[in-house]
């Protein structure tokens, strides 16, 4: 049967099937939004809009870096921490030692790299498994931040960060235009740089690419470096944001991050996924959000609704695994 | 011949066939396992030994022919069916767990437990693991030490005694010798001996001929899927059953090797041609030790020998997979030292894996798998030589899939949808957008069809042809390494014992020189 003899349904469902990671994500976040349309009150308003659009601009950041991450099979639990740390830091050296924020700013971006280097050596050269090594560095970042705060939240946020937390322009949110910025810079590395190539091909098969003469060990400490960098940016704007900050401020978004990335169709396998996944999946995770809080859902029931559909995602992500590999 | 009919065979196979699709891997095949001899197995590659083994021990179900067990007939559902009738086998990847015990692993699955609480009996265990143990002459084994700590030969027993704890009356080596050193193999063929005598029977495998004719009392040789003969092991000498396992070959390789000779180069011709690599006493402790060769531009340097004889671990070695050598790598006249892939790949030298799935990332298209290892030098005349071009990847690859003859849709199509032949020419393909000075290549033919692999071999003596890159092809098979090498070095455990010219070569010195 050539293509001209199918019907529309047919041909429908042969790019639905070529493309099904993509398309699958993109199928769910459209059946959520139609669904919450009816189902919920004020949701289908441009202001909830923007609100989800804002809420959605801190996970996008991070997604970039976690997508990476996934991308070459590694996974990392610590930059919820690393994130809240940076925030507090960033008060704390305003608080306590006045820096101004053409020294605290670039100090945090710098402090942040430096930290995905710490997990990325201990990954990449002393070979410990990236889920024992951010577990670890996980409970130094928080503990670090509770040392900091003693318990007592900060108030104080540098001028500028509040200011790209919180305004708008032309009824954009800064925040918002910040965070497709960034998204757009992933996007062209991951897909028009031999860096993001390098990225795809040791998740895809580190072996292989260890024997295409690729230094994996460098690769995979650079990815980690830039998820420090993207952390260290979402941690400041996200203080700016909320324009305070304390011990756990930001531990939500470890899940929430994951989920995100791995709802959107990124592999946690390594090699497949990509930036566009990861922002369908973060939206997808805040219109679900939004779309129950608008329900009037008990907050109970809230969580184990997002968790199943987290559980549905990775039986859909494993099956896409499987089928991929009976291509072989 | 068998026809010994009657009680004292306890396994008789008759008329044995099978079929995978239009391949036959076994056709008529007869034979007969007497109680409490052992039986050597021998053939070359692809002879059938393996799908013989595989339908004693239950692996392969469909099957032609009859298999009698102790003159009852009977046809295994599935391994297990096969082990409860006392089929046990060692297969060369062993199956025990480095990380438990030695009494763990000997009780892995059936732990004795204590009367009162049911809990695991522990002493009872250790006694008993020291014991069996004992029984087969390893004295003084600490059992509760983690089975890491010991040699290969020990887990090979450990195999044995669980295989006989499950109450094997057959037990099947696969290549028992090809992970232990010499002094390894006396006392494993003293456990051989021993199960002898206790009245069971020993089916070996083998390609070390030395070793069956030292060890086993009958020899069933296999070629091309048929059985040649089965013959008494005393007075038989190894050039008769190098002759009995190559048949008509010996002969054959004598007309071909006319065809080949004129593309083999004579060591006068060899001579002339440019120096490209240079290696002095090169050693990895227990790979290979002292390996000195020079070769050229445009000649193929066969490294012939048997699985974990070294010459494998040499082709590593020089692409910087085993960077703890010791010795001199010369390329070009210039001492180079190489301690990873990145280095291998700075100084001109490509590798092509033995193992296929360790070449390629299956997931990705074609195209990114051809141009990847140069990735870092395609776009040098860019002004942004850090983004990538598709227009310039794809000619690349269209390039190479033309002169590679690769069967595929176009260059976008993910690697996975690929024969295994074509497969294997994207992995030879990737390397050649710049020509390097070096290309290793282990085991460029195995495993693909008849098809393929002269469009490989074609390919590579284009290759020599134009004399820009020295080869070096590592094999296990005579055949590969014979129709391409002008220089063959035999490596036999771990040292070079013999270097051949290419035209003179024929598999029976091979294979002689290498067992």
């Amino acid at each position: 049967m050539s293509d001209s003899d199918k019907g529309f349904y047919e041909r429908f469902l042969d790019l639905f099937n070529k493309h099904i990671r993509i398309m699958a994500p993109i199928l769910t976040l459209v059946v959520l939004t139609i669904f919450f349309s009816f189902v919920g009150v004020r949701f289908a308003t441009v202001q909830n809009m923007t609100n989800i659009l804002r809420n959605s601009a801190l996970l996008i950041i991070l997604g970039c870096g976690i997508t990476m991450i996934l991308l070459i099979a590694e996974i990392d639990l610590s930059f919820a921490n690393m994130m809240t740390l940076i925030s507090v830091l960033t008060s704390y050296l305003l608080v306590n030692r006045q820096w101004p924020s053409s020294l605290n700013i670039p100090s945090m971006l710098i402090l942040g790299i430096l930290f995905g280097l710490l997990n990325g050596a201990c990954v990449a050269y002393i070979t410990i498994p990236s889920f024992a090594v951010t577990l670890a560095s996980m409970t130094i970042f928080n503990g670090a931040s509770e040392w900091l705060t003693e318990g007592r939240p900060f108030f104080k946020v540098p001028e500028i960060l509040y200011y790209l937390g919180n305004a708008s322009f032309e009824n954009i949110p800064i925040l918002v235009a910040i965070a497709f910025g960034i998204a757009l810079i992933f996007y062209f590395v991951l897909k028009y740089t031999r860096f993001g190539r390098y990225v795809y091909m040791v998740g895809g098969n580190s072996e292989a690419a260890r024997l295409a003469g690729v230094n994996v060990k460098l690769i995979r400490l650079e990815v980690f470096a830039i998820m420090g960098l993207t952390v260290a940016v979402a941690g400041m704007l996200g203080l700016g944001r909320l324009g305070s900050t304390q011990t756990g401020t930001f531990e939500s978004l470890l899940i929430a991050g994951i989920a995100a990335t791995v709802i959107g169709g990124t592999s946690l396998f390594g090699g497949e996924g990509g930036i566009g996944h990861t922002i369908i999946g973060v939206f997808i995770w805040y219109v679900l959000r939004n779309g129950l809080d608008l329900m009037n859902i008990s907050i109970y029931l809230k969580s184990m609704v997002i968790g199943i559909i987290l559980l549905l995602a990775l039986i859909f992500n494993l099956y896409l695994q499987r089928r991929s590999a009976q291509i072989k | 011949m068998t026809g010994k009919t009657g009680d004292q065979l306890i396994l008789e196979m008759k008329r044995i066939t099978k079929h995978f699709g239009a391949v036959t891997a076994l056709e008529n095949v007869d034979f007969g396992l007497r109680a409490g001899e052992i039986h050597g197995l021998v053939g070359e590659n692809g002879a059938g030994k393996s799908t013989l083994v595989k339908i004693i021990s239950g692996a392969i179900v469909d099957y032609g022919g009859e298999l009698s067990l102790m003159g009852k007939q009977i046809r295994f559902r599935n391994p297990r069916h096969a082990q409860r009738h006392g089929i046990g086998i060692v297969y060369q990847e062993l199956s025990v767990i480095n990380s438990l015990t030695v009494a763990e692993n000997i009780f892995l699955g059936i732990q004795p437990t204590t009367q009162t609480m049911g809990l695991i009996d522990w002493r009872k265990i250790r006694e008993d693991a020291q014991k069996r143990l004992a029984d087969f002459g390893f004295e003084g084994i600490d059992v509760e030490k983690k089975l890491d700590f010991f040699s290969f030969a020990i887990k090979q027993v450990i195999e044995i005694i669980k295989a006989l704890k499950l109450g094997a009356q057959i037990i099947i080596m696969d290549e028992p010798t090809s992970g232990i050193s010499r002094e390894e193999i006396t006392p494993l063929f003293q456990v051989l001996r021993k199960l002898n005598s206790e009245g069971k029977s020993v089916i070996y495998i083998s390609h070390h001929l030395d070793e069956v004719l030292r060890i086993s009392d009958r020899i069933t040789i296999l070629r091309d899927g048929k059985k040649v003969d089965t013959i008494n092991t005393a007075g038989c000498s190894k050039r008769v059953l190098v002759e009995k396992i190559l048949g008509e070959k010996i002969s054959d390789l004598a007309s071909r090797e006319e065809d080949y000779s004129v593309l083999l180069k004579t060591r006068e011709e060899i001579g002339k041609l440019r120096p490209c690599l240079k290696v002095e006493r090169l050693t990895v402790p227990d790979r290979f030790e002292d390996v000195s060769f020079e070769m050229h531009y445009g000649e193929a340097l066969g490294l012939y020998g048997l699985v974990g004889s070294g010459n494998s671990a040499v082709g590593q070695c020089l692409f910087g997979l085993l960077p703890q050598y010791s010795g001199k790598i010369f390329i070009n006249g210039n001492e180079i030292g190489i301690d990873s892939p990145v280095t291998a790949k700075k100084n001109g030298i490509s590798y092509l894996p033995e193992d296929r799935s360790l070449a390629l990332v299956y997931s990705a298209a074609i195209y990114k798998n051809i141009t990847f290892p140069y990735l870092a030098l395609l776009f040098k005349e860019f002004l942004l030589k850090f983004v990538l071009r598709k227009r310039v990847e794809l000619s690349i690859a269209e390039k190479q899939v033309k002169t590679l003859r690769i069967k595929a849709p176009n260059a976008s199509t993910t690697v996975n949808s690929l024969s295994g032949g074509n497969i294997q020419k994207v992995s030879l393909g990737r390397w050649l957008t710049f020509v390097p000075n070096l290309f290793i290549m282990a085991e460029p033919t195995r495993g693909i069809d008849v098809g393929a692999k002269a469009e490989i071999i074609s390919f590579i003596n284009q290759l020599k042809k134009e004399g820009k890159v020295g080869l070096i092809i590592i094999s296990t098979e005579p055949e590969t390494i014979m129709e391409i090498s002008d220089r063959i070095l035999v490596f036999s455990k771990g040292k070079v014992k013999a270097e051949l010219d290419g035209e003179r070569v024929y598999e029976g010195i091979l294979l002689e020189a290498a067992t």
